[in-house]
């Protein structure tokens, strides 16, 4: 049985929330990549054959989608009027975050763009396994980058 | 902080955008429609087009053989050209990201290489089609503007001017991205 749209967005809006920040620089770079995200699971969903935790495709279409997005051929590709307003609303809580969140993205976003993939599904508390899977690379890799990234951060969050 | 902490810190963020998904699903069905609707008129423009050339050809039996070339050169260039922009096209992201990227990667190699093949082959060899095609093929001299230039000069002009316009073409649109996209893939298979 195919996943609900409906649903899978509301279980992992999280997630797309969080990659969204970690891939954007400013709220209307947010508002486009969160809207293309929207709207690549809203495609791709059809194709969904549950070879993986549905969790897993979530971070895989958004991980996809952030990378293309930063790409010029992302922006190249943009096709679709802009819905804020009117499907959803942005979170205000940047003003509201702990100085200590909005450092813990600044110091993510200062990592190369596939580490800031690797340190996001660390922090989800993803397994090494899991991580290579979305990434399609292998576990050493994985753990070699992320070693190299938890010490650039621990360090910044001095 | 240590490890753990900035676990505890990402997790316990809880805010995200709210979504009105009547109003979303809405406008994604619209949105789909409307691609669908200018499918359909691409599909309608090229009909056209080759029904002009037709009828250029049934005019002008010089025309046939162009005709039937361009119609060829075109089904064959603009065919990948909607997988390419990813219009419709969601393999990609069922994917794992590396597989997704090399995939993205030959798409647009295949893209450059067929520009390359038609700017730089194709293109120089149709004017002196089209010349003989319109009976003003005099070899060797075809005359251009008020200008008297011979075939070779003609060629290499235009071979030129398609190289070089194909080339600056690339760097200034695609170029970066298929950078970038080399460098992301470089970057996955270092440490592997």
């Amino acid at each position: 049985m195919k996943p609900d749209f409906e649903k899978t967005i509301s279980e992992n809006v999280g997630v797309l929330h969080k990659l969204c920040r970690v891939y954007t620089n400013s709220r209307h770079e947010y508002e486009e990549l969160f809207q293309e995200m929207l709207v690549q699971i809203w495609l791709s969903i059809k194709n969904f054959r549950g070879d993986a935790k549905i969790s897993t495709w979530i971070y895989q279409v958004c991980i996809n989608t952030s990378l293309s997005f930063r790409s010029k051929v992302g922006r190249h590709n943009k096709r679709f009027e802009s819905l804020d307003g009117k499907a959803f609303v942005l979170p205000t809580q940047e003003n509201a975050d702990t100085g200590q969140l909005q450092q813990l993205y600044s110091a993510i976003r200062e990592l190369k763009p596939i580490d800031r993939a690797i340190v996001s599904l660390f922090l989800e508390d993803k397994s090494y396994e899991e991580t290579a899977q979305i990434l399609g690379i292998s576990k050493t890799n994985v753990a070699t980058r992320l070693n190299r990234s938890k010490k650039q951060l621990v360090e910044k969050m001095r | 902080m240590n490890e753990n902490e900035l676990k505890q810190l990402w997790q316990d963020e809880q805010t995200a955008p709210k979504i009105d998904f009547a109003v979303l699903i809405k406008h994604l069905d619209k949105w789909r429609a409307k691609l669908r609707k200018k499918a359909m008129i691409d599909t309608w423009i090229q009909v056209a087009g080759a029904g002009i050339l037709v009828g250029l050809a049934l005019y002008n039996a010089k025309l046939i053989a162009l005709s039937v070339f361009c119609v060829a050169i075109v089904i064959w260039y603009v065919r990948d050209l909607r997988a390419f922009y990813n219009v419709d096209d969601t393999e990609l992201n069922s994917t794992d990201l590396k597989r997704s990227l090399n995939l993205k990667k030959a798409k647009m190699t295949g893209y450059f290489l067929r520009t390359r093949i038609l700017m730089y082959a194709v293109m120089p060899l149709s004017v002196p089609l089209i010349f003989y095609a319109f009976g003003s093929f005099d070899p060797p001299s075809i005359k251009v503007w008020h200008w008297t230039f011979s075939l070779v000069e003609s060629l290499i002009g235009f071979e030129i001017i398609s190289i070089v316009a194909t080339e600056i073409g690339f760097a200034l649109t695609y170029g970066p991205a298929l950078k970038e996209l080399k460098e992301l893939l470089k970057e996955l298979d270092s440490n592997q």
